[in-house]
């Protein structure tokens, strides 16, 4: 990289400054700009590193601030080692500035650019080894720094970041594992994989239990099954024993019931309810003995009510004719009601069906409309006869009308030929016929075209004339341009070109643009004939070479012309003979000719029109008369056809005997009247039969009534209605006579109940009496009251054996049947209260021990079985194992990182290593040249041992030195020439960065500073120089040892 | 019906844990921990279904040094079943449950055989003693190195002779040299059928005369047990014929999926991809447990490269598979990308970067490897405590020279960050 031009917008005291101030560049290898003490030289070596490596982090605003104004910070114009220029624009911003790099186009480009520009070189290194002041020159630490000093071993040679890179590899290898550490994930790993462990081994131990607590499961299953044989016996004991004491009292009271049983002798004859029977007996005999007399006073009362009833025996035996008397009652009555009114209605029916046979006419009466069939059939058959009838009559009507039509038609048509011939007669005859006439018009037409082409030929001729004349008369003074090359027809067509392009463009931009266009294309089109016929009239100066050629060419044209006049005029004779006119034809001729034509065609026209409609005519009369024809056979076959029907109607008609001459509408109708007349006989015929049978009801109930209410001596009874009320007497007193018997036979048979309920009364007292006989008898006593005595006694008995067997049940009920009561008995009796309540006390002590013990067991019975069944289904442990490997399984991912990371930096330490036995021997070699040459000889080595950041000087007789005994001066030199030989490796491998030097030469003697000089312009081979100073000295001896030097002074503060 | 038929299984590892796996949700380690004993349910119930003679299991039925009681009980039980049935069985223990390891003092049912420390014979069925046999032994501690085949040795007697053995046959299966053998000392016994048990992937090492068959083992249980695991349905037929046919009866299945995001443009892409072959991965009728590699060079591997983004790439994966039944769980996502990065051309330059990609080179191609490589990671490799947990993962020369790889790549990242930047941007993480 170069430095070409400097522009320092705002730094320091410089404002808008630019360096070199003229035009040029930097463009020089080596150039040294000189200026006085305070004129910037400082200023300006910071401005460089500034504008490449950026403002400051901390406090940009204080470094070098625009004292003098404008922006802070400025622009370098720089070239890359392949030549290309950029500007490297930075003003004080965010971060380390605002940064732009540009390149000599204008264009931006991307900032690592400048990053590649200066081969990643850190800011400390150009510092330190590129731009530096006498100040750092003499700074030991300088190139000790720890960027320098690994910047001399990485940043030259493409790895910036390696420092940074060992520092962070090293920082993320410490976040995962540290050898003591205990916050790293593999040790937090490792620890929680050691209380999995642990509790791994705690569950592994359980699970050795197992074995241990399945024994003791089965020897405790064992105890168990033993102690519960034991708890079974001692339960029973003490169910034994608690037995025999509840069982105390009921012995007590038993043996009390036995002893008093034993007084009182047992009768086995008396039964259990002696008493009650005894009592029972007493009390049914008094209940009979009540009934008895009850059933006794009932007879008497039945009897004399029967013989009280009375009725009559005559009344009853009609009851037939009673009964029949009361069943035609009703009907009598109305009979009698209706009777008149049926009268009436029957004399107004045979009155109406009377004039109803008289209106049918005189050939018909009651009988003939009876007998007369209007069947459905013989309706049928009237239907279809005069349907038939009707229908010959019509077509024999229609066919008279048609003969009418067709006879007016024929004769309308005959009438219109005889016109049509009439008016063919009138008409004139025809000039030509259509062949000739139209022949005749095509010779005229072309008469006429031949006229009009000769007209063109005599133009023509006269043109060509008149043009050789012109040629004639011109002077042949230049030569003739072609067309093209004129300027109308230049500008004819132009103007032509620009219209069409106006009308297509307006055509494209569409409505109003194409209305535009138009008259634009108008305008231009106007202005290019306008300007091609100027062309054409202009005259045309000829040059004297072409003239003959142009004469001769003319003169073929008019000769041409005039014998196209000649062929046009031969022609025009030729048509004229055909269209028999005269020999000078002229447009006029040709009208006339054309008109003649005309009237003769019109003619022609007219009688073709007439000869149409007379052959029209013709035809339609031969239509008519084939019509006539037709229609007057149709007339005749339907005259036959309604004789036909008309001799069917009538034999019809007499097959019914209907002489009139009726038709069959007319038949019709007499059907429908003759059925209202016979449906009103029909009803006649009812009525009589109704009134008939009121009035055979009316006398057959008087001949019934009468022989019985004589009878009853009630014989004489003026009317039907007196006759009525007397039945009605009779029925009643009927009707009582007939209750009054029932009521007697009824009574009767309640005589019969009550006296059979009375002898059987009177057996059941009698048994009553035998049954408490017996009683008595069966305890061999006569007194009752001895009988109950005895039973009472017996009662007692009994109670006391029933409480007796109570008291044995309690006992069975807790000892059981058979031999276990008849034992428990024995110890009963054997034992006394006091005993048994030991006892009791005893066994349920011995039990509760026993149930303890029982309980003790099954309790560590469970426990174990919950113990073993935790165990077989423990899954903690599966978990566990799960835990443990997900936590190895973590591990190993730190571990696999962990090695990545720290073999990483071993491998960039390593290489680095590497650089330094191959590479680093190379810069101090390159040092120790231009330092030997620097110094003279008189240091012509230097050596630098890999493991230590110490440079040793060997001097021209092989003593050692460090670099702290040599002088200042000389030391500066030291650094100077490594510096040198590190630009120059740096250049080698990465990047040829500036050398910007300030005032470093003032401490060496002048022979050294003058090698140092030399030097420098060695060093100016690869790398731009630039050499700041304030000595006019220095100036010389750099123009003095390089001449080829340019020297620039320092640019005035802005 | 021919001579035999028979289920040979082996290396069950009741009760063992999966490996590889970190956190899982609650109910997917339940399904995990519960794995190894639905895969042998899943054995029994094809004992039942296809009615077999008897079941032969050749060893490591689980992990004596777990002491689990559960994996024992479901064992027994499981027998017990086949007891009931009528189905022999025949069990002998390996390097993982030798005799001498710790037992529960549990009664096997009747017509269960456990063969001892000494070869044994037990014919099939106790009515056909010169009918089909079961030669056994069991290993009577953990580290075996005898050759116990060579204890086998068939009577002629018997009609069909099938021997029960955990061993390690030839020295390429990469396990364990317990009991080694090779398969002319297997020829030389006179077995019809070598019931094996030790290598965890089904094979047949031989087809015929013997047949010599290892089941594999019938659940997975790390990646590196991908893909179908069972047990063998044998049927020898009357001419002594042996059918061999692997039944699959893992109810959780490991896949490995890679993926190269050299083609991926961004996260979004990525996404969409694994989501993909999630999917295409997930089954009807068992549970997966996924590894996806992600593999290539491309933009997303910076991405990638962060700490957390692997991991939070799991966890939405989770997250989105969430519900399944079958489950698929992402296990693990393995970031072994590399930058978008042109090393072969990188290697021609002279800077420090091109001096590393040079110094990887020579140390992959060199004979052995350098002692520096090897020196600053025993300091956790070394470790008590870390030692013996990270002892799978030790220091061999391939694990060496994948640290350098990974290494390699993250120097170049951080250069070429560094570069990139011109030191005034953030670094990446290392």
């Amino acid at each position: 990289m170069k430095l070409r031009r400097l522009h320092l917008t705002g730094f320091g005291h410089f404002c808008d400054v630019d360096l070199p101030t003229d035009s040029e560049d930097l463009s020089g290898r080596l150039t040294v700009i000189h200026g006085p003490n305070e004129a910037g030289k400082s200023t300006l070596l910071e401005f460089i590193r500034t504008m490449l490596f950026g403002f400051p982090d901390r406090g940009r605003d204080r470094h070098f601030p625009p004292f003098a104004g404008g922006r802070h910070g400025g622009r370098l114009q720089v070239l890359d080692d392949e030549g290309r220029t950029y500007v490297i624009e930075r003003f004080a911003g965010r971060g380390r500035g605002t940064l732009t790099v540009s390149a000599e186009d204008g264009r931006h480009v991307e900032p690592a650019t400048l990053q590649r520009m200066l081969g990643h070189a850190p800011a400390l290194l150009f510092k330190n080894v590129f731009a530096f002041d006498l100040d750092q020159l003499r700074d030991v630490t300088a190139l000790q720094e720890a960027g320098v000093s690994d910047s001399i071993y990485s940043a030259g040679v493409g790895a910036a970041g390696l420092t940074q890179a060992l520092a962070e590899f090293d920082a993320a290898c410490r976040k995962i594992y540290l050898p003591n550490g205990r916050k790293q994930p593999v040790a937090q790993a490792l620890a929680a994989l050691a209380s999995v462990e642990e509790k791994l081994a705690a569950s592994a131990k359980a699970a050795s239990q197992y074995s241990k607590l399945q024994a003791e499961h089965e020897t405790t299953e064992r105890a168990l099954a033993k102690a519960d044989t034991e708890r079974t016996r001692a339960q029973q004991e003490s169910t034994r024993a608690g037995r025999l004491h509840d069982a105390w009292p009921d012995w007590v009271t038993l043996r009390e019931l036995e002893r008093e049983l034993d007084r009182i002798p047992p009768r086995p004859e008396f039964p259990s309810d002696a008493t009650t029977r005894l009592e029972s007996a007493g009390a049914s005999l008094t209940e009979v003995s009540v009934r008895l007399e009850r059933e006794r006073t009932e007879l008497a009362r039945c009897r004399r009510a029967a013989v009280a009833i009375k009725f009559d025996a005559s009344l009853l035996e009609a009851a037939a004719g009673i009964e029949t008397l009361r069943r035609k009652r009703d009907a009598f009555t109305s009979a009698l009601d209706d009777l008149p009114t049926s009268r009436a209605e029957m004399q107004s029916l045979e009155q109406e069906v009377g004039q109803d046979v008289a209106a049918l006419g005189r050939a018909w009466n009651a009988d003939r409309v009876e007998r007369f069939d209007t069947s459905a059939p013989v309706r049928k058959e009237l239907r279809e006869i005069g349907a038939a009838y009707n229908d010959a009559l019509q077509s024999q009507r229609d066919a008279e009308v048609a003969c009418e039509g067709a006879d007016r038609r024929l004769r309308d048509e005959s009438v219109r030929l005889d016109a049509a011939r009439e008016a063919l007669h009138e008409l004139p005859d025809p000039i030509m016929d259509a062949d000739t006439l139209g022949a005749r018009r095509a010779v005229v037409n072309r008469l006429r075209d031949e006229l009009a082409s000769l007209e063109a030929a005599h133009a023509l001729r006269d043109q060509e004339h008149a043009r050789l004349g012109d040629l004639q008369t011109q002077q042949p003074e230049a030569q003739p341009l072609p067309f093209w090359q004129r300027t109308e027809w230049i500008g004819a067509g132009a103007t032509a070109v620009v219209g069409a392009l106006a009308l297509v463009g307006g055509g494209v931009a569409g409505g109003t643009g194409l209305v535009f266009g138009l008259i634009a294309a108008g305008l231009l089109a106007a202005t290019a004939i306008f300007l091609a016929l100027r062309a054409r009239q202009a005259p045309v100066p000829l040059a004297w070479k072409q003239f003959d050629k142009a004469i001769r060419a003319q003169k073929e044209r008019e000769a041409a012309a005039t014998q196209a006049v000649q062929t046009i005029e031969a022609r025009l004779l030729e048509l004229a003979a055909e269209a028999e006119l005269g020999e000078a034809v002229s447009e006029s001729d040709v009208a006339e000719a054309k008109e003649a034509l005309d009237a003769a065609q019109n003619v022609l026209d007219m009688r073709l029109e007439h000869e149409s409609d007379l052959r029209t005519a013709e035809r339609q009369v031969q239509m008519a008369q084939q019509e006539v024809e037709r229609v007057r056979t149709a007339a005749k076959e339907a005259d036959a056809s309604a004789e036909a029907a008309r001799h069917a109607w009538t034999v019809w008609l007499d097959s019914r005997e209907l002489a009139e001459p009726m038709q069959p509408d007319e038949v019709t109708e007499l059907f429908g009247r003759l059925d209202t007349v016979r449906a009103k006989l029909r009803q006649l015929t009812d009525r009589r039969r109704r009134l008939a049978a009121i009035e055979y009801g009316i006398e057959e109930f008087c001949s019934l009534a009468e022989p019985l209410l004589e009878q009853r001596g009630d014989a004489h009874h003026q009317t039907s209605a007196q006759l009525g009320s007397a039945v009605d007497g009779l029925i009643a007193a009927f009707d009582a006579s007939r209750e009054a018997r029932e009521e007697k036979e009824h009574l009767a048979a309640q005589v019969k109940v009550a006296r059979r309920r009375f002898t059987d009364v009177t057996a059941e007292e009698k048994r009553a009496e035998e049954v408490l006989q017996n009683l008595l008898a069966s305890a061999d006593v006569d007194d009752p009251v001895e009988y109950r005595r005895l039973a009472e006694q017996q009662a007692r008995r009994a109670e006391l054996d029933s409480q007796a067997r109570e008291c044995v049940a309690g006992l069975v009920r807790r000892s059981g049947p058979g031999q276990a009561f008849q034992e428990f008995r024995a110890m009963l009796e054997a034992s006394d209260l006091d005993t048994l309540q030991q006892n009791v006390q005893r066994t349920a002590d011995h039990l509760t021990d026993q149930e303890e013990r029982r309980d003790q067991l099954i309790a560590r019975l469970g426990e174990l079985q919950q113990q073993l069944k935790a165990l077989e289904g423990d899954v903690s442990a599966a978990e566990l194992r799960q835990e443990r490997e997900a936590l190895q399984t973590e591990l190993a991912a730190h571990a696999r990182e962990w090695s990545t990371l720290t073999l990483a930096r071993a491998l960039l330490e390593q290489a680095r290593r590497r650089y330094e036995e191959e590479r680093q021997p190379e810069v101090v070699r390159r040092g120790e040249e231009y330092f030997g040459r620097i110094t003279g000889g008189r240091y012509p080595r230097l050596s630098a041992p890999l493991d230590q950041q110490q440079i040793e000087i060997i001097q021209d007789n092989g003593d050692r030195k460090t670099p702290a005994e040599l002088s200042r001066g000389t030391q500066e030199q030291l650094y100077l020439s490594l510096r040198f030989g590190l630009i120059e490796e740096f250049a080698n491998h990465s990047a040829r960065l500036p050398v910007i030097v300030d005032d470093i030469l003032v401490n060496f003697d002048p022979e050294r500073a003058e090698r140092a000089v030399g030097a420098l312009r060695q060093l100016a081979r690869s790398n731009q120089v630039l050499v700041f100073t304030c000595h006019p000295s220095t100036v010389e001896l750099f123009q003095r040892v390089a001449p080829e030097v340019e020297t620039l002074p320092l640019p005035d503060r802005g | 019906m021919g001579i035999v038929r028979f289920v040979h299984a082996a290396d069950l590892h009741l009760d063992s844990p999966f490996r590889g796996l970190r956190e899982v949700e609650p109910a997917i380690g339940a399904e995990l921990r519960e794995a190894t004993f639905a895969a042998y349910d899943k054995i029994i119930a094809l004992c039942l279904a296809e009615k077999v003679d008897a079941l032969l299991v050749a060893g490591d039925i689980y992990d004596g040094r777990d002491r689990s009681l559960r994996a024992q009980l479901r064992f027994r039980d499981g027998l017990q079943r086949l007891a009931d049935a009528g189905i022999r069985s025949f069990v002998c223990h390996g390097n993982h449950d030798p005799l001498d390891g710790w037992e529960a003092q549990l009664d096997m049912p009747e017509g269960c055989q456990r063969f001892g420390s000494e070869v044994e014979a037990v014919p099939l069925d106790p009515n056909e003693p010169d009918g089909v046999v079961v030669y056994g032994v069991s290993f009577p501690q953990q580290d075996v190195r005898e050759n116990l085949a060579r204890h086998f040795q068939r009577d002629a007697r018997y009609l069909y002779a099938i021997g029960l053995l955990h061993a390690n046959v030839g020295s390429d299966t990469g396990h364990e040299p317990y009991a080694p053998c090779t398969i002319e000392d297997l020829e030389r016994s006179g077995m019809d059928y070598w019931a094996l048990g030790h290598v965890h992937t089904r094979r047949v090492l031989r087809g015929h005369d013997p047949v010599v068959v290892y089941p594999g083992n019938p659940q997975g249980l790390h990646r590196q047990e991908g893909g179908a695991r069972g047990v063998a349905l044998v049927d020898v037929g009357n001419d002594r014929q042996a059918q061999v046919r692997f039944h699959d009866v893992d109810v959780v299945r490991w896949e490995t999926t890679v993926l190269n995001i050299a083609e991926l443009s961004g996260e979004q892409q990525l996404l969409g991809a694994l989501d993909e072959r999630l999917n295409d991965i997930a089954t009807a009728d068992r549970h997966a447990v996924v590894v996806v590699r992600l593999i290539g060079r491309g933009a997303l591997h910076y991405t990638l490269r962060r700490s957390d983004t692997a991991e939070d790439l799991r966890a939405h994966l989770n997250e989105s598979l969430g519900g399944r039944d079958p489950f698929v769980w992402c296990a693990a996502i393995e970031v072994e990308t590399a930058p978008p990065f042109d090393r072969a051309e990188r290697r021609q330059a002279q800077d420090f970067l091109a001096d590393i990609l040079r110094l990887v080179d020579e140390i992959q191609a060199g004979d052995a490897l350098p002692a520096w490589l090897r020196e600053p990671l025993t300091a956790l490799y070394e470790q008590g405590k870390a030692r013996r947990y990270l002892g799978q993962d030790r220091l061999t020369d391939e694990q060496l020279l994948q640290f350098l790889s990974r290494a390699e790549e993250r120097c170049v990242e951080m250069l070429l960050a560094a570069e990139d930047s011109g030191g005034t941007t953030e670094s990446p993480s290392p």
